[in-house]
């Protein structure tokens, strides 16, 4: 039963001690108001045109500003029974403190304070009425604050007071060593101080404590003992209006005894209805009132003279219990308000009796244990897997610690869950003691910290990450703070730095490690604009003073509300990176002199078709530019017809998506202004990833290789030619030799001049000049002639075709190629043939030698049939003149050619056409009239120079421009 | 004109270039020229008949020309030769042909003009 009681009233402290509370009903017989006053007061009221009150504003319920800002409380209600009966009109002002309103009444801006304390020293400046009411002074401590029984158990403790209250003198006079006293500056500031612990107590007048402890919601205060001390209120009118004064204290006394109580049942009486700390007072005032009752029977028939004023007293306290009813309907109204925030709270509460076991709990902590409801917590305590707090053996640890920690316990826990899960929790627990001071109730709060607990684990696995990554990073982190110094660093920095550990580098400047401090300067003042500064290359000094390169990503790092702390982050050393950016420049360098020296034009584009870049011989070849180039397509390159750019253009893109390579022999028009035979090749390549990166083309010029490759089969020609000579000339040479030998004889002997005619004709009786005369008569020498120059020109052809397999064995000698030439041109003019035909004389001959050619090492008579054979060739062509007016002329040329002397023959004759000019050294190929050339002039010429000589011959000739043979004969 | 006729012995295959020559030889006066086919019978004529100079043809029926010039010089250490062939200079086996103490030149046919013959001749026994 009790403890069901205890269970209902959960928020309630034991009972508090009983104290008292006197009213001072009467004091003096009623004077009729019309005649208590003197003329002299009457004429001083008179005099005074206004008296003017000042009280405390926050002393309810005797004196305070009421809501309505209106001077309230028994003190206001007194002091309207006073204006009344006076007839006069107060004027109150409230003082926001105490100290100020002993100030303004001590400086007589005031006339009055209606509820003051007695002291001596305010009796030197105010005059005191009676008192008219009673407050006995008691101790507030928290409700499990141990027992005590007045202020000497106080001993050692701290103890609160108002300053300047009688309270607080009373204090200091009269328990100056016993305790600490704390004045505080109100009430409400020392009954929170109380509650909340930084004061063991607090020592003031029972009625005022006991309005605020209501206003406030300080509940587990409780008044722990009285005092011997009381506040007997008067009222305080300044010193030198003692007709004020006289009049008050007349007044006063003149207010009927039943007035006076119904201002007390209303001020006093129902404060004390709100305060649940009273419930106990009540219970004891009704014990007491119930003794007090029978003994007062008792002492009626032995003091009959004490009657009229214990009727008196017995009225009153039943009053009281009329009261304690009206009490007890408030203080359940307070009970369920507690009840909604015990059921709602969203931590676990708890109620245990101290002995037995859980009593009480809420939504929460059921919830928390897995129970659908409190009730079905309490009904289902076994099914908790772990040994709870909640159980009676399982608390007795919580007794154990209770009993030595007064101030409650604060202890985190492994609970159980209904279905077997554990879950951390904060239990705070304190002990209530009963009304003997006796341990009654273990009261708690739980908290599941299950998810505080993840989150601080979080916490720590992010930090021990977050540590990882510093510890193992191997660029060097750093921190510094707002003045530039180290305070944070990675283990990698102190190494990468040559320094033995990070101790040597935290607390100095960073900029200690700057090679350059203007460049620390400028990130920083970058960091201020940018916020954070990636890539920013820098050198570092290591602990030698060596440079070490890298590369530093930093920014600010802030706090909670985003200032700046200081600069933290990496640096990267990027000394391997330079050196492969070096490597990698170095090859880009080489890579492109080894392009530039490959002779062919070479070129390479992206996979967009666009110029990446070409060599130096596509910039001569023609005539443009890398920086101009490199970007555009083939498209763009104005210097190709338009058709041939969209053919090159789909070619590119065919081969950069994977078409086969190109290649193929194609005429291309070069800067040189001439088209030139060209090999051409185009192939896609692939990226080291594998992606098509573009193409790469190469154009080889193989103009000089097609001349060359005619040539060789020119030279081939002949070869052959002169093979078969070699293989004929034998069985040739020997009829040759019959038809020019037996003409010869046959010549000599039909001849009047050969002796063994005339003897030979004599005996055959013949005269020789008939013969002879016969011989010419019928042309027979004429056709002898004719033979023998046939056969001349037979065996000369076959002599010029074994020159073609000869190699040659003459000896080769230091010759000036202007001599040869004059001595060709000497033999021209000298022909034989020639002269026939032309007069050499006629021809002008324009020599425009370079005096300055070395020597050539040559075969000086074969050089010469060479130049000899060119000259009469272009002299017999001059011949056909027609009727052009200019003279025949022959310019002959020597120059020094970079490796080879160089030799032109021009003539102004009608020149040849392509077709001729491009069999002028086939042999056999003549274009005189039969029986004037071999045919193997040229051949030969040309079999002298390219052959024998590794020298080169061309000819350049159109119709009507004249013909240029050009020789080059390399030097050394 | 000398009392004594210069004794020429041509060696040809070809019989009417031997001819030639002869004529041209003997209708020049100061020469006595024979002719022989081929090396064997050129030898036979030798071993009959004293010569100052040949006239050797290179390819001839069984032995060669340079055959028959070193059995020749071997019997008659004083014999000059001339040789007169069709075949070009650079077929000429020079090495051997430099070790016939008698050899003084080689004519080409066809030689157009015989006087070049007769030339070499009065050369080859300079």
């Amino acid at each position: 039963m009790l403890a069901r009681n205890h269970g209902r009233a959960w928020g309630l402290g034991p009972l508090c001690l009983a104290w008292g509370l006197a009213v001072l009903l009467g004091l003096a017989a009623a004077a009729r108001a019309a005649d208590i006053l003197s003329p002299e007061e009457r004429a001083a009221l008179a005099e005074l045109k206004q008296i003017r009150l000042v009280y405390d504003w926050k002393y309810p319920p005797f004196e305070f500003l009421g809501e309505d800002g209106r001077f309230s409380g028994l003190a206001a209600d007194f002091i309207k029974e006073i204006e009344d009966s006076l007839g006069v009109s107060i004027r109150a002002e409230a003082e926001h403190d105490w100290p100020a309103l002993l100030e303004s009444l001590k400086e007589r801006r005031a006339d009055m304070a209606p509820a003051m304390a007695y002291t001596a020293q305010r009796a030197q400046y105010l005059l005191f009425t009676d008192p008219y009411v009673l407050l006995p002074t008691v101790v507030f401590t928290q409700k499990n604050f141990k027992s005590i029984d007045g202020l000497a158990d106080l001993h050692g403790l701290r103890v609160g007071v108002v300053n300047g209250y009688v309270s607080h003198a009373f204090l200091k006079s009269n328990y100056p060593d016993s305790f600490t006293i704390v004045p505080v500056n109100n009430i409400q500031e020392g009954l929170r101080q109380t509650a909340f612990g930084d004061l063991d107590a607090f020592v003031e007048n029972v009625g005022v404590a006991s309005y605020y402890i209501e206003q406030e919601g300080l509940r587990n205060l409780r008044v722990a003992a009285t005092t011997e001390h009381e506040t007997a209120l008067s009222m305080a009118v300044r010193s030198d209006r003692p007709l004020l004064f006289s009049a008050i204290q007349k007044a006063l006394a003149n207010i009927p005894q039943e007035r006076r109580r119904a201002l007390l049942d209303k001020w006093v009486h129902p404060q004390e209805r709100q305060i649940r700390t009273l419930t106990g007072l009540l219970y004891a005032a009704i014990g007491l009132l119930s003794v007090t009752v029978v003994l007062l029977g008792v002492l009626l028939y032995r003091a009959r003279a004490l009657r009229r004023a214990y009727q008196t007293k017995a009225r009153e306290l039943a009053a009281e219990l009329d009261r304690s009813l009206a009490f007890q309907q408030a203080l359940r109204a307070s009970e369920e308000k507690y009840r909604a925030i015990f059921d709602h709270a969203p931590i676990g509460i708890f109620r245990c009796t101290y002995g037995d076991g859980l009593q009480e709990v809420n939504a929460a902590l059921a919830r928390m244990h897995g129970f659908a409801s409190p009730e079905a917590m309490l009904g289902g305590l076994e099914h908790l897997p772990l040994s709870s707090y909640l159980r009676p053996q399982g608390s007795r640890d919580i007794r154990s610690a209770l009993a030595v920690s007064s101030q409650g316990l604060r202890l985190e826990a492994l609970l159980g869950r209904r279905d077997g899960q554990a879950f951390p929790a904060i239990i705070n627990a304190s002990l209530q003691y009963d009304a003997a001071g006796e341990p009654a109730c273990i009261n708690g709060v739980v908290e599941d910290v299950a998810e505080r607990r993840q989150a601080e684990e979080a916490l720590r696995e992010s930090e021990a990450r977050y540590r990882s990554v510093i510890e193992n990073i191997q660029d060097m982190y750093y921190r510094t703070d707002r003045e530039g110094r180290l305070v944070m660093l990675s283990p990698s920095t102190p190494r990468q730095l040559g320094y033995d550990s990070a101790e040597e580098l935290l607390g100095r400047s960073a900029a200690d490690f700057w090679m350059e401090t203007d460049k620390r300067h400028a990130l920083l003042e970058r960091i201020a604009v940018e916020g954070r500064v990636l890539d920013y290359e820098v050198t570092l000094k290591d602990k030698t003073g060596g440079p070490v390169l890298v590369s530093t990503t930093s920014a600010y790092y802030r706090d909670g509300e985003g200032r700046v702390l200081g600069v933290e982050g990496i640096f990267r050393d990027i000394t391997g990176r330079k050196r492969l950016e070096m490597q990698l420049a170095d090859q880009l360098a080489f890579q492109q002199a080894l392009l530039d020296t490959i002779p062919y034009a070479v070129f390479y584009k992206g996979t967009d078709c666009r110029f990446l870049g070409f060599n130096k011989a596509y910039e001569d070849w023609f005539g443009v530019r890398r920086q101009d180039l490199v970007g555009k397509t083939v498209l763009e390159l104005d210097y190709l017809p338009a058709e041939d750019r969209a053919a090159y253009h789909a070619e590119d893109e065919a081969v950069i998506a994977g078409a086969e390579a190109v290649h193929k022999e194609m005429p291309i028009p070069l800067a040189d202004g001439a088209v030139h035979q060209t090999l051409y090749s185009v192939t896609g390549f692939h990226l080291s990833g594998g992606a098509s990166g573009g193409l790469i083309g190469v154009i080889v010029d193989i103009t000089e290789h097609k001349k060359m490759q005619e040539l060789m089969i020119q030279t081939e020609k002949m070869m052959s030619v002169g093979g078969l000579a070699a293989g004929m000339a034998h069985e040739l040479n020997n009829p040759l030799g019959i038809i020019l030998q037996s003409v010869q004889n046959m010549e000599r002997r039909l001849s009047p001049t050969l002796p063994g005619n005339l003897e030979a004709a004599r005996r055959l009786g013949l005269e020789i000049d008939s013969i002879a005369a016969y011989v010419r008569a019928r042309n027979i020498d004429e056709y002898l002639r004719g033979i023998q120059e046939a056969g001349d020109r037979a065996a000369r052809i076959i002599r010029t075709m074994l020159d073609f397999s000869r190699s040659s064995q003459s000896l080769r000698a230091s010759c000036n190629i202007n001599a040869l030439l004059d001595m060709a041109v000497d033999l021209a003019a000298n022909d034989y043939d020639l002269k026939k035909r032309y007069d050499f004389k006629g021809i002008r001959i324009e020599r425009d030698y370079d005096t300055t050619l070395p020597p050539v090492e040559c075969m000086e008579t074969e050089i010469v049939q060479v130049l000899l054979n060119i000259i009469k060739n272009a002299a017999q062509a001059m011949m056909d003149r027609g009727q052009r007016p200019d003279t025949p002329t022959l310019r002959l040329v020597t120059l020094h050619d970079s490796d080879a002397a160089r030799i032109e023959i021009r003539d102004n004759g009608p020149g040849m056409d392509e077709a001729t000019r491009r069999r002028v050294f086939e042999p056999f190929f003549t274009t005189k009239p039969q029986g004037e050339g071999t045919g193997l002039g040229l051949s030969v010429g040309f079999f002298i120079i390219a052959q024998k000589h590794k020298g080169r011959i061309s000819v350049a000739s159109r119709p009507g421009q004249g013909t240029t043979f050009a020789i080059e004969i390399p030097l050394g | 004109m000398t009392s004594e006729r210069i004794r020429v012995l041509i060696i040809d295959d070809e019989a009417l270039l031997g001819l030639a020559a002869q004529d041209y030889l003997e209708d020049e006066g100061r020469f006595e020229a024979f002719v022989a086919e081929d090396a064997e019978s050129g030898l036979d004529l030798l071993r009959r008949q004293a010569v100052d100079v040949c006239l050797v043809d290179l390819r001839l029926p069984g032995s060669s020309g340079i055959e028959f010039m070193l059995q020749a010089q071997a019997l008659y250490p004083a014999l000059r030769f001339l040789i007169h062939t069709g075949s070009p200079e650079e077929q000429l086996p020079k090495a051997t042909i430099q070790d016939i103490p008698g050899f003084r030149g080689v004519l080409y046919k066809p030689v157009a003009d015989m006087a070049a013959i007769v030339r070499a001749l009065d050369n080859a026994l300079r």
